[in-house]
């Protein structure tokens, strides 16, 4: 029984605290942010030249075999920094749909460039009726004599208007949902980024308009997309938890110093017990996220080799609970800021957005404690 | 990082596994009964079952009578009791925090006198720590031994003391230096319970229970060899017991919790409310869901926190453990019972739902979060120790 990464896992992590201690002081996010919602391409090509894109892709298709705990290891730096840019969208979503929905041929296709991140990808995963996964999908994928017609409206796209890559669920003329690899340049595609609450990570929208996708852009099985989608989320649930536990570590720190040095009434704040039990709530959550992130990580990494039997509820469990503890702290944290946490320099305000972003990803809440009841009550 | 049991962990689950399916506590059945006496005196025999066996003090060294497993196995030991569904042993307090804390800080002769009847269950130890002034101050105590020749002489009052009147033992804290700061002239003391002097006055807790009492001292007289490790220096030792007390039930906590949410969901199946079973009413199933997610990560917190302590011991963090695992129980508690409906109000008969079980389980949560250090002493122990904030 040993939580602690091993030495290479750790040397990950290291080396990626490092990487964003050094291109990304405090403040540094939040331009980048403000600037053009992503990372500049300096930085994406700095994290491509250390290998981070190709982590869980496969040797045979150009990325490092690594598995999803070494993945975790530079995710959960990215969230304590709130990095902006395509990273989870690309890697987690556009990685690993092609990883477990694509043939030997698309994956030697497309997975080599995004192991070397010259290539992006996303997911378009909802539409308008806000499901996240295809099981009623009103993208039409119609019949050419070549290939398909594509055309329908994607919402809360990640990384939409970055993607080289877009995957989309679409109906298919018998009724069954597959997914299709579109290209970004394809005539009829229109994208545009909606204003989004979390600025480091806005979402876009999507308009096919008889996008023409040849047969072989078809990812796998016809009528797949359910059940590779609903796969892939509860990694991608799992990496959010991560993400989160290194943005919630960073807020407790911030926290931390700030009552310490902030004088009221001739004493630091963090003297007054008002204070310190919101600190202590604060901790006690980053200690059990951390828990159950990690877990769940190691779940997912077992998952990733072949061993799928706890992946549905460890993720529904921990993307319940990371959620519910980052958001709480996040808003105690802001409390405990006063005005200094209401002000748009100070950088707090990027987790809040983020942790309300994260609850509406991949299933609420609603979603994920039905997927536990009904998983049942007695499990170990 | 692997969260995997060893093929001798697992071997171990199964020895304990195996035992438990062949001495089922059902042999007991007064062990659930609503009477604390006979629940006493049946506890008394299971112990005395599983202590032949050897499955008392598991973690406890070899050479103090325990079989020195690791922490892991003792946490394996304690989710397999929990699952058979055998109690809670009758000498808890003597097991988990006397036992360690006399292999510790005690003198040879005292491991040889006390250590094998806290585990048949002959000598149960109560707690004397509390008084009516000094509870979450614990350290202001008042409490008094003097010493008088090559004896202590103890006078003081002391409250909150578990199973104090089916104890033989007392592991009294006391001040033996008044003029020394207020941390520095504390002892502890181990009281025979049947020395003359002593009163022992029974409270009724909120659940109808006598298992707390008021413990009177009045020129309590016991030789100076009571003493439990060295003179005015038994602070330390009280924070020790207290950081045992806090972490080993949270960690041995999960799969009890485990076992309140399976009872959740068959009174969720069969208790009717407003015409139908909770099962079947959407807010109930996110509720019993919101209990099974914290119950799961109590499991995967435990594992995490049983790594840390073989590597960096027992520490501060002991105040995260029980701060986690109490306020979550209550949470659970107030589910439980709002399933129940009407039936939350039956607390015993055939009209009772599980004989009653949910109700004194929701009433002794309340419990949960005052002993050992209140939710508010555990949130200032965070705060000053592990995150440093100024006093």
């Amino acid at each position: 029984m040993d939580f602690d990464p091993d030495v290479d896992q750790q040397m990950i992590r290291d080396s990626a605290g490092k990487f964003f201690a050094d291109c990304c002081p405090r403040g540094e996010t939040l331009k980048m942010a403000e600037a053009a919602g992503t990372c500049p391409d300096e930085l994406w090509n700095s994290m491509a030249g250390l290998g981070w894109m190709g982590i869980p892709i496969p040797e045979e298709y150009g990325g490092l075999g690594l598995g999803f705990i070494e993945l975790s290891m530079v995710l959960g730096e990215m969230g304590r920094v709130c990095l902006p840019g395509p990273y989870f969208a690309s890697v987690v979503l556009g990685g690993l749909t092609l990883m477990i929905g694509g043939t030997d041929g698309q994956k030697r296709r497309w997975l080599p460039a995004i192991a070397d991140g010259s290539c992006k990808a996303t997911v378009a995963l909802y539409e308008a009726d806000g499901r996240f996964l295809p099981e009623r999908c009103a993208t039409r994928a119609q019949r050419t004599a070549d290939g398909y017609s594509l055309s329908g409206t994607k919402l809360f796209v990640l990384a939409a208007d970055e993607a080289d890559l877009i995957v989309c669920p679409a109906t298919e003329d018998d009724g069954r949902t597959s997914l299709f690899v579109v290209e970004a340049g394809a005539p009829g595609l229109a994208r545009k980024r909606l204003p989004t609450l979390d600025i480091t990570r806005p979402l876009g929208e999507l308009t096919l308009d008889g996008v023409v996708v040849p047969h072989e852009n078809r990812l796998g099985e016809p009528g797949s997309a359910n059940a590779v989608l609903s796969r892939v989320c509860d990694f991608a649930a799992i990496a959010l938890c991560v993400e989160m536990t290194g943005g919630l570590q960073h807020v407790r720190e911030l926290t931390v110093e700030y009552v310490k040095q902030r004088v009221q009434f001739g004493k630091p704040i963090g003297s007054y017990q008002a204070i310190k039990h919101k600190c202590a709530d604060l901790h006690m959550r980053t200690e059990t996220v951390d828990a159950a992130a990690r877990y769940a990580a190691w779940v997912a990494d077992r998952a990733l080799k072949g061993d799928d039997a706890a992946l549905a509820r460890t993720a529904s469990v921990a993307k319940v609970f990371c959620q519910q503890g980052f958001y709480r702290s996040v808003s105690d944290a802001i409390q405990a800021h006063g005005g200094m946490g209401f002000t748009w320099e100070y950088e707090l305000h990027l987790y809040l957005k983020r942790a309300k972003g994260v609850e509406v990803m991949f299933g609420d809440e609603a979603f994920h404690r039905e997927r536990v009841i009904e998983s049942g009550g007695r499990k170990s | 990082m692997d969260l995997s049991f060893t093929p001798s962990e697992q071997a171990f689950r199964e020895e304990v596994r195996a035992w438990l399916a062949a001495n089922p506590s059902s042999v007991e059945p007064d062990l659930a009964s609503h009477d604390l006496e006979t629940r006493v005196a049946a506890g008394r025999r299971w112990q005395r079952r599983m202590h032949d066996a050897g499955w008392v003090g598991v973690g406890w060294p070899k050479e103090h009578g325990g079989r020195g497993v690791s922490l892991t196995e003792e946490i394996i030991f304690h989710q397999e009791v929990a699952r058979a569904g055998a109690p809670e042993l009758v000498n808890v307090v003597g097991i988990n925090m006397l036992g360690p804390l006399l292999i510790e800080y005690g003198r040879p002769e005292q491991k040889a006198r006390f250590l094998p009847g806290i585990l048949s269950g002959d000598d149960i130890w109560c707690l004397g720590m509390s008084e009516p002034g000094a509870g979450s101050d614990l350290a202001s105590l008042k409490t008094r031994a003097v010493l008088d020749g090559d004896d202590f002489l103890i006078s003081g009052e002391k409250i909150w003391s578990s199973y104090a009147s089916y104890s033989s033992w007392c592991f009294l804290v006391v001040r033996t230096d008044p003029e020394l700061p207020r941390h520095r002239g504390i002892s502890c003391l181990a009281v025979p319970m049947n020395t003359p002097g002593i009163q022992i006055r029974p409270l009724v807790q909120i659940h109808g229970d006598k298992e707390f009492c008021q413990l009177f001292f009045d020129e309590v007289r016991v030789p100076k060899s009571a003493l439990i490790g060295e003179l005015n220096r038994g602070w330390e030792v009280v924070l020790a017991t207290l950081h045992h007390e806090r972490t080993t039930y949270a960690l041995s906590h999960q799969v009890v919790l485990q076992q309140y949410v399976a009872g959740m969901l068959d009174a969720a199946r069969e208790a009717q409310r407003q015409g139908r079973s909770g099962i079947d009413d959407p807010l109930t199933r996110q509720k019993i869901a919101q209990a099974m997610i914290e119950v799961d990560v109590l499991g995967y917190y435990s594992m995490k926190r049983i790594g840390d302590i073989q590597k960096r011991g027992l520490g501060a963090e002991s105040s995260v453990d029980k701060l986690y695992w109490t306020e979550m129980n209550q949470r659970l508690q107030d589910t439980a019972m709002s399933i129940l409906g009407p039936y939350s109000q039956v607390t015993s008969g055939e009209r009772a739902v599980a004989d009653g079980r949910p109700i004194h389980a929701f009433l002794h949560s309340k419990a949960d979060t005052i002993y050992s250090g209140t939710s508010e002493i555990q949130r200032n122990t965070i705060a000053d120790l592990i995150l440093g904030l100024p006093r």
